[in-house]
């Protein structure tokens, strides 16, 4: 029998250690904009306002397919979901608007396919009608809510002779040879997407997607059952002090929201690992599950105080302000997957910033958004400047 | 014709165009102001709409075309007057930045006979740049008058 060292013996325990801290995944928040997870923070559709968004597979070599779920603002309920097939440098489009009493997804781009083969075109379009959250029994509603894009997985295939891939090809390889997609660690993090909120003008806005690096789906997804944040994954969902879960890298406190002089500015908070299900009646009590750990307990885990600065006497004011949307309980807190707030910042007339902090066991929640500011020459989405919490 | 002659009928005929002008120059300043020539065009299509909801309806969208901001504020619902201010509606108005030209109202449902949301195609912009938008739009009758609720998430999260 061979006997270890104490050395050897002390520096393996080590390694294994650092093994087991690091089973959540070595998922990170990209700082290229590029990664196999995509996030947007908020879709609108109704009164006139339509989102367009795009995502782009930035490699060169490898094809990558990606499934896009909407999910709605109050409850995170999925009311589409469908594949993508994106060929290498490939760019996909589609639109959320209003249209003849419901809300729809169209798009003519040739990336999105069913499994048969047959794809989107200008002759051809797509258009898929969003489901009703919650079987129409709550106030949420389609019109509103925010997207994932997840790679399933990469593949390299062969090429045209004028250098592109045929989606024929890509749609064939992924039902038919599953085995050849790189999964997990291996997945290529080359897809960056955007989004634009456009206005009767036309007049448009648009926000870069929060992308994460090494998310590592494993599993071949398909639209016949609900993905989730963090299912079948090499990174999990989390919790905030877990480091490399999804609510760890998403975690942000003391978000800076600049407010122009005269201006109007909604901080769009959105919270992608709470992943609500519909409220339910428990003993008469409607009741509500999350799944993220973080928001696990109730509502009051997001509750939160803004700081106001202004642009001449520096002055700080610190309250707990009567914001929209209505608080359920004091202090301040914020209810929905996807919460809009409009912030009654008294300094107007000269303009200046506002912070909103999150307090709870832990500082800082797992979130992206932006905010929607709107001048008098327009409206625009400015990305939060934040802190991220320290373990 | 003497020269004085000649000057009076002179002065009277440049009198008789200038006055023709004027009142040219007045018709032309009636129908801008009345909206006549840029008029909005809604079609019912034989949709079933009540005589008073159907005035309400025309002359809000009449006043949002000309974004006449303070006349269409007063026909907003009651408690959106006491909860939004003056500047936010307006930034709300002037982001819609093209002129609507076209309503074909297609469904009105009223659930209740002080509530009714009209179903709405809609036409903005010119040319090339025209585009197509559908509304759901509310309406709610307070005290036996109808006023509009509007309905957009973004702008006016605490009415959604």
């Amino acid at each position: 029998m061979v006997r270890l060292s104490k050395f050897v013996s002390l520096w393996l325990g080590l390694c294994l250690c650092l093994a087991l801290s690091m089973s959540a995944g070595a998922a990170t928040l990209s700082q290229n904009g590029k990664g196999d997870l995509l996030l947007y923070p908020v879709y609108i559709a109704g009164d006139g306002v339509k989102t367009t968004f795009h995502v782009v597979n930035t490699d060169t070599n490898s094809s990558v397919v990606a499934k896009v779920v909407l999910r709605s603002g109050k409850y995170s309920q999925e009311v589409l979901d469908f594949l993508i097939y994106l060929s290498p440098n490939d760019k996909f489009s589609a639109t959320i608007s209003y249209e003849d009493g419901k809300y729809v997804l169209t798009s003519t781009d040739d990336s999105f396919c069913a499994s048969d083969g047959t794809c989107a075109s200008e002759l051809n379009p797509f258009k898929f009608t969003l489901k009703e959250p919650c079987e129409g029994l709550t106030n949420d509603y389609a019109g509103l809510g925010y997207i994932e894009v997840i790679s399933a997985g990469s593949v390299d295939l062969p090429k045209e002779s004028d250098g592109t891939v045929n989606k024929s090809d890509i749609v064939k390889e992924y039902w038919n040879n599953w085995q050849n997609f790189k999964t997990g660690g291996d997945i290529v993090d080359s897809l960056t997407g955007y989004a634009e909120v456009v206005l009767p003008g036309p007049d448009y806005s648009g926000y870069q997607a929060v992308a994460i690096a090494n998310y590592g789906n494993n599993n071949q997804l398909t639209v016949s059952s609900e993905t989730k944040l963090g299912d079948g994954a090499i990174t999990a969902l989390g919790d905030i002090n877990q480091s490399g879960s999804l609510e760890n890298i998403l975690a942000k406190n003391n978000l800076v929201v600049p407010v122009s002089k005269e201006a109007v500015a909604i901080p769009v908070v959105t919270f992608p690992t709470k992943l609500s299900s519909c409220p339910y009646l428990v003993n008469g009590q409607s009741t509500v599950d999350n799944l993220g750990p973080f928001f696990a307990g109730g509502d009051d885990n997001t509750t939160y105080t803004i700081s106001y600065y202004d642009m001449s006497e520096h002055s700080t004011i610190e309250q707990n302000p009567i914001v929209s949307p209505v608080p359920k309980e004091a202090p301040n807190t914020l209810p929905d997957e996807l919460n809009l707030l409009i912030v009654d910042y008294p300094f107007t007339n000269s303009g200046g910033w506002f912070k909103i902090n999150f307090k709870k066991d832990v500082p800082g929640a797992p979130l992206v958004g932006v905010v929607a500011e709107f001048t008098e020459n327009g409206f625009s989405f400015i990305p939060y400047a934040y802190d991220v919490p320290q373990p | 014709m003497s020269k004085v002659d000649w000057k009076i009928w002179h002065k009277g005929i440049r009198m008789k165009i200038f006055g023709k002008r004027l009142l040219y120059l007045g018709f032309i300043l009636f129908f801008l102001r009345s909206g006549i020539v840029f008029a909005l065009n809604i079609y019912y299509n034989e949709v079933k709409i009540s005589q008073e909801l159907k005035q309400a309806f025309q002359k809000y969208w009449m006043l949002r075309s000309k974004k006449s901001i303070k006349s269409l504020l007063k026909r907003e619902a009651p408690y959106i007057q006491d909860m939004v201010s003056f500047e936010r509606y307006k930034r709300y108005i002037l982001l819609y930045k093209s002129t609507i030209k076209k309503i074909e109202v297609k469904k009105v449902d009223c659930p209740q006979p002080f509530f009714c949301a009209i179903e709405f195609k809609s036409l903005w912009g010119e040319g090339k740049k025209q585009q197509i938008y559908w509304f759901r739009d509310l309406w709610v009758k307070v005290e036996g008058k109808w006023y509009h609720v509007i309905k957009n998430p973004l702008f006016f999260p605490e009415i959604n």
